[in-house]
């Protein structure tokens, strides 16, 4: 009996790659995720725990108010990275790749690598973007920028600090470590250079 | 016999899960099966593109299981080796076998 009604991503699944195969494979990454999610969990409890102090550092002679609204956009961030890596980059990686796998030079296997980095690279991407269009909005000064700018970094790390850590479920080589940390690190200095000009005194 | 009709390794190890779990052969209980027994970490993009792989040559059918919370409501699909499947092992383990046959002692641990 299914325990809840599909979700959109089910849906997309189905879509890209018959619902019978990628209903397995995920659920498989599920079950995988739920029996392996004690240091996933620590590590998200450590970072919640840093996450006071952080605000703190960065931001140390501000209202209780912003203090408070600064901590929620962490929060939020931290979240959405999770999400993102948990729900998007790992579940969508295998329908795109077998979808794609016909035009592809590489095999299925290292496809599916590849789609999972760039799944993984686009959230980094979207965060980076979040922080632009929330600065945007709210047109904070350079101090509350930086901090803003340090919470992104920070949703953006712990995730890969995981997957440095511990194998996903694409992890299969090695080589495949130097590549994901090289992609990051791209994806990190890029946003670094582009918003340099939000990081200076103004 | 054809090139083409060898095993690689990856695919007899799947082959072993499978005899080994009998019934009980989906995604997780084989990447488990495997990492026990041989210490090698296996990924879900690697099994199920051997699977897939190998149901095309007929070696192993699927089908479609039950659903569980723990899989977040979604069904297992279960792996049998076919016939085709048992004999490819047979062959790929007697040609194993003689390739090591003869060689020194040491060497008898790799096939046990």
């Amino acid at each position: 009996m299914r325990m809840s009604g599909p979700s959109f991503a089910d849906w997309l699944i189905g879509f890209l790659a018959g619902p019978d195969m990628c209903e397995a494979i995920v659920g498989d990454l599920h079950e995988q995720a739920q029996s392996s999610g004690a240091p996933r969990r620590s590590m998200v409890i450590v970072t919640l725990r840093a996450l006071p102090g952080l605000v703190h550092l960065g931001l140390s002679n501000i209202s209780a108010h912003r203090y408070r609204v600064e901590l929620g956009w962490m929060l939020g961030l931290l979240a959405a990275a999770w999400a993102w890596e948990l729900n998007v980059a790992q579940s969508l990686a295998w329908p795109v790749a077998s979808s794609i796998s016909t035009i592809s030079p590489f095999s299925i296997v290292i496809t599916c690598k590849l789609a999972y980095l760039t799944l993984f690279a686009l959230g980094l991407i979207v965060l980076m973007g979040g922080w632009h269009m929330i600065n945007r909005a709210s047109k904070p000064d350079w101090r509350v920028r930086t901090q803003r700018f340090g919470a992104t970094v920070l949703a953006g790390l712990v995730p890969v600090l995981y997957l440095l850590t511990f194998p996903g479920p694409y992890d299969g080589h090695p080589a495949f470590r130097f590549v994901q940390l090289a992609l990051i690190g791209l994806v990190a200095v890029t946003g670094l250079l582009v918003s340099r000009s939000m990081l200076q005194r103004a | 016999m054809a090139k083409g009709k060898f095993l690689g390794e990856f695919e007899l190890l799947v082959l072993g899960a499978l005899m080994r779990l009998g019934d009980q052969a989906y995604g997780v209980a084989i990447i488990s099966e495997i990492e026990d027994r041989t210490g090698r970490k296996v990924s879900v993009g690697a099994l199920y593109a051997t699977l897939n792989r190998m149901e095309k040559k007929q070696y192993v059918q699927s089908r479609l299981g039950e659903t569980s919370a723990v899989r977040g409501g979604r069904a297992k699909r279960y792996f049998a080796v076919t016939r085709e499947g048992q004999l490819q092992v047979e062959r790929s383990s007697a040609v194993l076998h003689r390739m090591m046959d003869g060689l020194p002692s040491w060497t008898k641990g790799a096939i046990a």
